[in-house]
């Protein structure tokens, strides 16, 4: 039989971090893209550090628009007196759900990761009923998922199994890395977890994937601290000792990376997470360092192909600069445009809902726009939500940078 | 990678900074943690209204003053710029913000009287073309002074009657049934104004206008730095129009600061936004790199050259710790001691506080000086409110400062890095 491992509860929510530092400077607030389109939401200054003052440490939010707040953390980036913004809209959030329960929509969505797990089990019919009009309508009346949003498609075959026998690199002089794939990658896209080890093993890398669970980042946006802590524990136990031993833990995905290395500590107070905050670095960093040091001529792309990058919300979160576009810029062939248009409107799950989805359209439509302006090729950006709603509001494929890369070769 | 040129700072000294910069075909990163008190400003560029030690009048010829200033005082940071760099600057970034979608007059010969919500006039230089036909307003014109019914920010009535006192023909009227968000300020009206909300805005100023009347609003048009919708407006109303700034959030200057930034990333300028500049590490006798912060996660950046836009206590730029001002990324010596007293003993006083002169001290590149009083470090360049000896404020002379320092700084630091020629 086996051992019944306990994981430690989660400390409470407390509302217990400083606004003070804000000087009600408002530039958060032409900052926030959910205020901007809809004034159901006063902004991200009025719902964090001008509400907190009116909020007991462990009292409820009785205020239901900071369910508005889509957790894209846009205003903490953009603050200068460095008031965690976002952290406090969050708690808010954590605080109101204790109080009122989560919507069906909510529930279903932030829990993706075992909604995927049995999507993916069951991919053919999963993914034909997906594309059903008539069962997502049916979803939306029943559950209030969005039936025009869109919702990755599952694989056939999960990427740990596709990776289950597969021999680490033998390459003693390399870097020893520990690859956190996440959960769209395990059930979406175990193609680009393939692309990825490729891609790190080709620049000298020797990759591990030791067993994980999802980061957790959909939960800690909807509020539900408990549960993304029971993720968090579970993550740091089953990839520290490997993460301690090894050079660095890379992610390809902005998001997840936000969760372990930033989220984990300073919303969860999970402070073991250090070893993930330390170790950490994003795919491209990685590749761009190891592509340097090794002095690679990276080749020339096939055809001549114009490319559009999207700056992720939670890539500008990481405070890392644009890696990806300093690499396919140093490859030739490729003409890269930044569009700097501001946040697609997904934010994770938070488009997906029902609810949120005609914000979420007028969110994404500057993104979209200037999409048709430059009509490119393809469309690039390192975070998987932003690429579906991309695609599915502008036709044009939308590609993580790891996929541009390794068809160069 | 190991950029020519890292500049701190997303204001408008740091983003002139990245553009000369890269204009020298330097590589940059434009750092920063958020875009500056750019986007809190009234969206003028001042270059020099009141010289210090002058009685309290303003000066018509900002660009005389400036050579005057930098004859007189060998510690401003024009004594070091010189005026023909200034005015080169003026004409260099209003191309730049008419490129970006949203032109600022060029006339460098002349200060502007610019009327503010509360009916104090502003003097600065270059003003964006929305303000243009309110600019220096003769007492014989009479003015219409639209409000919007819910709007916060600004009071149609309360500013009539000033200028009523003042002298001017004014008459006011508030319009109803405009929709003005959540809070009732600005911003939340320019975000749900559509392009059919623009043609009724002018229709609705054609019924109220009367002959040889021109209209202020407050500034209610879109976010976007996209000066089409303000000629719409005119068009439509058949009148001459023009915005008045009110407090932040500023909608004129965020359509600059979004202008400029635009010029930034179509230039190829890397933004690398969110982050916090810590400290600095040495290599080899200079600065190598610099190490950043986003929350919990930090990183380092490598450059070959350094520009230091970081603004002034508002921005972290400098910092008080105690009774001393402090720089805290490089340490470098703020000067303090000779600036004493730091306040005057009346808060609005028009010669403006010693404090608001502190800074860092620069040699005739723009290298900010160490302890020794020589260049701290050959790769480190500074520019805007960080220097000192001006005070932004009292003389209103904060953009021209920023951007004139920021321009050359930033072909200094490219010129350092090994890029083109130094001018």
């Amino acid at each position: 039989m086996k051992a019944i491992r306990l994981v430690p509860s989660a400390p409470e929510p407390v509302a217990d971090i400083m606004f003070d530092p804000c000087v009600k400077c408002t530039i958060c607030m032409e900052a926030c893209p959910v205020a901007r389109v809809t004034d159901s939401f006063p902004g991200p200054k009025m719902a964090g550090p001008d509400a907190q003052r009116f909020r007991g440490r462990f009292e409820q939010s009785t205020d239901n628009w900071i369910e508005l707040c889509s957790s894209c953390r846009s205003c903490q980036t953009v603050c200068p007196s460095n008031v965690p913004i976002a952290d406090i809209n969050i708690l808010a959030k954590a605080r109101h759900r204790m109080q009122t329960g989560s919507s069906m929509a909510t529930a279903i969505l932030s829990h993706a990761h075992l909604v995927a797990k049995f999507g993916a089990s069951f991919a053919p019919i999963a993914n034909k009923s997906m594309r059903s009009k008539a069962i997502r309508l049916f979803a939306e009346k029943l559950f209030g998922v969005s039936a025009h949003a869109p919702l990755p498609s599952f694989a056939s075959k999960k990427f740990s199994s596709e990776i289950k026998n597969r021999i680490i690199s033998n390459d003693r002089d390399g870097l020893t890395v520990v690859y956190f794939h996440g959960c769209y990658t395990e059930n979406n896209r175990p193609d680009l977890g393939l692309m990825v080890i490729d891609l790190l093993e080709r620049f000298g890398c020797r990759v591990q994937v030791p067993g994980q669970n999802c980061c957790g980042v959909a939960l800690v946006g909807v509020g539900d601290l408990k549960s993304a802590y029971r993720l968090a524990y579970r993550n740091y136990k089953k990839m520290a000792h490997v993460i301690e031993n090894s050079d660095y833990l890379v992610f390809a995905s902005p998001s997840c990376q936000l969760a372990l290395t930033a989220e984990y500590t300073e919303l969860l107070h999970f402070h073991k997470a250090r070893i993930f905050t330390e170790k950490s670095i994003d795919l491209m960093s990685l590749l761009e360092h190891q592509i340097e040091a090794k002095g690679v001529q990276l080749p020339s792309a096939q055809k001549p192909m114009k490319l559009a990058y999207h700056t992720a919300c939670h890539l500008k979160a990481l405070g890392i600069g644009l890696p990806a576009v300093r690499v396919l810029r140093s490859i030739e062939g490729i003409d890269l445009t930044v569009l700097d248009a501001g946040c697609c409107g997904l934010a994770g799950t938070f488009g997906m809902k029902a609810v949120n989805r005609d914000i979420s359209l007028a969110i994404g439509k500057a993104v979209a726009d200037r999409i048709y302006e430059l009509n490119p090729d393809m469309v690039v950006s390192e975070c998987e939500g932003c690429r579906m709603m991309i695609e599915s509001m502008t036709g044009k494929p939308a590609m993580h940078p790891a996929e541009i890369l390794a068809a160069l070769f | 990678m190991i950029y020519d040129v890292a500049v701190i700072g997303m204001g408008l000294a740091g983003m002139s900074a990245a553009l000369s910069a890269s204009e020298m075909g330097a590589t940059a990163a434009l750092i920063g943690s958020g875009p500056g008190t750019l986007n809190l400003a009234s969206g003028c560029i001042d270059v020099m209204a009141y010289p210090p030690n002058q009685d309290n009048l303003p000066v018509d010829d900002p660009i005389a003053a400036v050579r005057q200033v930098a004859s007189e005082f060998s510690e401003h940071p024009y004594a070091i710029l010189g005026d023909k760099a200034v005015a080169k600057t003026l004409s260099w970034i209003s191309a730049h913000t008419a490129a970006g979608g949203w032109p600022l007059s060029s006339d460098l010969s002349k200060n502007h009287r610019v009327l503010t919500a509360v009916g104090r006039f502003k003097i600065t230089c270059l003003v964006p073309e929305s303000y243009l036909a309110g600019i220096d307003l003769p007492l014989y014109k009479p003015l219409l002074i639209l409000g919007i019914s819910g709007l916060r920010d600004f009071s149609a009535p309360m500013l009539a009657e000033v200028l009523q006192m003042k002298g001017y023909k004014v008459r006011s009227t508030v319009l109803q049934g405009i929709p003005v968000g959540f809070q009732g300020h600005s911003l939340g009206v320019s975000r749900f104004f559509s392009e059919s909300g623009i043609k009724q805005l002018g229709l609705q100023i054609r019924g109220f206008v009367r002959p040889g009347e021109i209209v202020g609003i407050p500034p209610i048009l879109p976010p976007m730095p996209d000066i089409q919708y303000f000629r719409e407006l005119q068009k439509v109303a058949g009148v001459e129009v023009f915005e008045i700034p009110t407090l932040p959030p500023s909608l004129p200057g965020i359509r600059l600061s979004k202008a400029l930034r635009a010029r930034c990333v179509s230039s190829g300028v890397e933004l690398w936004e969110g982050v916090h500049a810590l400290s600095m590490e040495e290599s080899g006798g200079k600065i190598g790199s610099l190490l950043l912060a986003a929350g919990p996660n930090q990183r380092k950046l490598q450059a070959k050259t350094f520009v230091m836009a970081t603004g002034s206590y508002l921005s972290g730029g400098i910092r008080v710790k105690g009774d001393t001002v402090i720089e805290p990324i490089f340490d470098l010596p703020i000067n303090q001691k000779e600036r004493m007293p730091l306040f005057s003993t009346s808060f609005l006083s028009s010669s403006g506080h010693n404090a608001g002169k502190l800074g860092v001290g620069v040699d005739s590149s723009l290298r900010p000086l160490g302890k020794n009083g020589r260049p701290a470090w050959e790769n480190l360049f500074a520019a805007g409110d960080i220097l000192a000896g001006h005070d932004p404020l009292a003389e209103r002379c904060g953009g021209g400062v920023a951007a004139s320092s920021g321009r050359i700084a930033g072909m200094n630091a490219a010129v350092a890095a090994g890029k083109g020629k130094k001018s």
